[in-house]
């Protein structure tokens, strides 16, 4: 009775581990291709805790004005870079910047108030919610 | 069963050697289906070790003393309660427990990995097989748990008197896990380097990992230090014992590695000091599995009939070399992205505590392997005790207390001195009036005043930061103050459960210094009715009633306790006698409060009645009982999952630009 059991435990091991060969030789070669058109940037995660942490650190006491709003610049500014990064990676992706196209006309359909506004450093369009100038890292703020 | 879990074990074997070729494999030569193959077959070993591990459990309960291993660690008479202990008992169930503890925790940590390490994820998978194939061969080859003897005996030897208490069924498996567990931040580490991700990309899962593993280790020294105290009958907790160490060192390389990981989380620094860390905290978890099986220095905690020494030792040279051979190989790669801003800034403290962890840990292993080296110079073997760890790692220790005060009041990257001396008043008013209210009371240690000083600073630097986070909070958000409060460490999960943890090891330091300074011991032999006071507690020993079990004698005494003339409690101390193991074991009777212990143990029964005890009262050790659940507690916060960030929408290439969204500003 054991061996039966460990041979059956040994079979569906096997049966386990050849399952993705199987699987990819019956698959089907017609599967839909999904097109993924997100900016995702992971490298962000840790700017946007840095900027948190420094708010927290502000409001606590612990950082001055004057070293926060430097250390809020050069944080804005990192995140930049890492967004135009993305940016001119995927640039190239017909997909992508068909996406893109269509962001921006429903953009424009909804008129031009809370839509994009021009920088006033380089001229790039940014999006409304933020403060900053993600291509420059000149302020928005005024604008807000 | 046992041939079932024979069969598993070698199931198992087979699928961890496949799982290790064919992820590296299926990685260089670009096969997707070969990688998802391996991936599967690590999956599989979590169902196959539980198929072996429970074969071990009811061949326990059924009494197979065919099996070796069963008859080695039970007998008829052991309750059914101890078979979980017993599985672990010995070397070869231990070895089967680590393996297990290693296939759940690997399948859950590529299971949970994120996107980010999904690229270098088969080596990872590869560095977790190539161990849990060390440790399944030598299992099943070695060591088996499931051979058989060449008789049937009618009983078992039975299981060791000093593993039948509570805190064996959590301290040893905790202990293991924990070791083992180190396997998983450094198997990412090594995964990224190999696959040539040489950036902070491992940093997140690395960090979580390390924690579970830190905190395993925590909870595992702090049973440990418990059953020591409770069951040893010499009333202290921790002996500088060479497998005590053992564990202790790659708990020291762990607590640099979660600091120093969150610098290079924050800042993208420290990218090789990390990998170096985590190096060193794996190489420090194998050396503590070498010491446990078969480790050259005698140990009251080792396995001492183990001839895998070594194996371990081979498997540790390797353990050590080839992740540092791997280093150097990416080693240009290996540049952080930032520099250090300031020596008053967060990171530089968290460096100065990592230089200090590891000096601690570099003199516990002086310590720990001096025997060796004094016999292999002098031809003497020559052991360093308490005195020498005392008097090296002491102020290192109070040095770790003064930053763990310091560096999390002062901001990341800079602070200014207005700043620092602002937020490091309160714990400074707090320690300096700690200090002289304990001068009042006539304490003269210098140590115990600079001990108890810094401790109420990083527990009055953890409040203000809590008391200045909440009011704050409450103000710009007014909501009522515990929900703010409950809110801010929601908010700030890693942070805040790093202060509870924080302040668990001030109460650690609370015990270790009260009973280091200020215990005080009375060794006596008493007759029935006799009297023997103890600072102001007056102890009258009743008697002591026989009781013969099965397997043992009790001896259970009865002891009133007085104070100022009314009697506290009756505590009842005990001696068990084992025969077949000649071997007396004393369960202690503790009167614990807050402020001190009353230890008593019988340490010997005369054929007159009497009884020999030891007396102790130990201050404070309370607090280092109640820093296991504060830990637990603290290292949950810390590691609770963050609600996911939205990631800001992409407009337009060149024309529209999004950035960091304007709230989290």
């Amino acid at each position: 009775m054991t061996l039966v059991i460990g041979a059956a435990l040994a079979l569906f091991c096997l049966a386990i581990v050849t399952y993705p060969f199987l699987k990819s030789r019956f698959a089907s070669a017609a599967s839909p291709r999904t097109i993924s058109t997100s900016v995702a940037a992971p490298e962000l995660g840790p700017v946007y805790d840095a900027i948190t942490t420094l708010h927290l650190e502000y409001q606590l006491g612990k950082v001055p004005q004057n070293l926060y709003k430097e250390q809020l610049a050069s944080y804005r500014l990192q995140a930049a870079s890492v967004l135009r990064q993305r940016f001119q990676e995927r640039a190239g992706e017909p997909e992508w910047m068909l996406e893109q196209e269509v962001l921006v006309t429903r953009a424009a359909l909804r008129g031009t108030e809370g839509g994009p506004r021009a920088c006033p450093n380089c001229r790039s369009l940014v999006a409304p919610e933020l403060l900053g100038c993600p291509e420059c890292g000149a302020s928005m703020e005024s604008r807000v | 069963m046992a041939d079932l879990g024979a069969i598993s074990l070698w199931i198992a074997l087979a699928l961890a050697a496949y799982a290790a070729i064919g992820s590296v494999v299926g990685k260089t030569r670009d096969s997707a289906v070969l990688v998802d193959s391996s991936r599967n077959a690590v999956y599989l070993l979590v169902l196959v070790l539980l198929v072996a591990t429970l074969s071990l459990i009811v061949s326990f309960i059924n009494h197979d003393f065919e099996v070796a291993y069963v008859a080695a660690h039970s007998e008829l008479a052991m309750p059914d309660r101890f078979t979980w202990v017993a599985y672990y008992a010995g070397n070869e169930g231990s070895l089967l427990f680590i393996s297990f503890s290693l296939a759940v925790m690997s399948a859950l940590a590529l299971w949970l990995a994120p996107v980010k390490v999904r690229d270098t994820l088969p080596y990872t998978a590869a560095v977790l097989m190539v161990v849990m194939t060390f440790f399944l061969a030598v299992t099943s080859i070695m060591a088996n748990p499931f051979d058989k003897l060449p008789f049937t005996p009618l009983d078992g030897d039975g299981i060791n008197p000093l593993l039948t208490h509570f805190g064996m069924f959590v301290h040893p498996p905790m202990l293991m896990a924990g070791l083992i567990a180190t396997s998983i931040p450094f198997a990412f580490a090594m995964g990224s380097l190999i696959g040539g991700k040489t950036g902070d990309e491992w940093v997140d899962t690395g960090r979580v990992w390390g924690i579970i593993s830190w905190a395993m280790l925590a909870i595992g020294l702090l049973l440990g230090s418990w059953w020591a105290y409770t069951i040893l009958g010499w009333g202290g907790f921790w002996f500088w014992d060479p497998v005590e160490n053992a564990a202790f060192m790659p708990w020291l390389g762990l607590t640099a590695f979660v600091h120093s990981i969150m610098v290079q989380k924050r800042r993208g620094m420290f990218r090789m000091w990390n990998i170096v860390l985590i190096n060193v905290s794996f190489g420090l978890a194998l050396y503590g599995m070498f010491m446990n099986r078969g480790g050259s220095v005698p140990s009251v905690h080792s396995f001492g009939s183990s001839s895998l020494g070594w194996v371990f030792l081979l498997f540790l040279c390797i353990g050590i070399l080839v992740p540092f051979i791997i280093f150097f190989w990416r080693y240009p790669l290996l540049k952080s992205a930032q520099n250090l801003d300031s020596m008053l800034s967060r990171e530089a403290a968290f460096l100065v505590n990592n230089l200090l962890l590891l000096a601690i840990a570099g003199v516990t292993m002086w310590g720990t392997v001096y025997p060796l080296i004094s016999k292999l110079f002098t031809g003497v073997e020559l052991t360093v005790a308490r005195p020498f760890y005392d008097q090296v790692n002491g102020p290192l220790m109070l040095g770790l207390i003064f930053l763990m005060g310091v560096g999390p009041l002062l901001p990341w990257r800079r602070a200014t001195p207005a700043s620092a001396r602002r937020a490091l008043m309160p714990p400074g008013i707090a320690a300096a009036a700690t200090v002289l209210v304990l001068l009042a009371l006539g304490v003269r240690q210098e140590y115990a005043l600079i001990a108890f000083g810094l401790a109420a600073a990083v527990t009055a630097g953890i409040f203000v930061e809590w008391y200045r986070g909440t009011r704050s909070r409450q103000r710009s958000s007014g909501e009522i103050y515990p929900l703010a409060f409950l809110r801010l460490i929601a908010a700030n999960r890693p942070r805040y459960g790093g202060y509870i943890v924080h302040l668990s090891i001030v109460m650690v330091a609370l015990g270790v210094v009260g009973t280091t300074f200020f215990s005080t011991q009375k060794d006596v032999v008493l007759a029935p009715g006799d009297t023997v006071v103890v600072d102001d507690y007056e102890i009258r020993y009743i008697g002591t009633t026989e009781i013969p079990r099965s397997n043992r004698t009790d001896f259970i005494s009865s002891v009133e306790v007085y104070r100022d003339g009314n009697l506290l409690e009756i505590i009842k101390p005990n001696r068990s006698f084992y025969p077949s193991f000649n071997m007396a074991s004393t369960r202690a009777a503790i009167r614990s409060t807050p402020v001190e212990d009353l230890f008593i143990v019988p340490s010997e029964n005369l054929d007159n009645g009497s009884v020999g005890f030891r007396i102790l009262i130990n201050p404070l050790i309370w607090w280092m009982w109640v820093a296991g659940p504060v830990l637990v507690l603290g290292t949950v916060v810390a590691l609770w999952p963050q609600r996911v960030r939205q990631t800001a929408t992409a407009k337009a290439p060149g024309r529209v630009s999004a950035g960091p969204r304007a709230s989290t500003a």
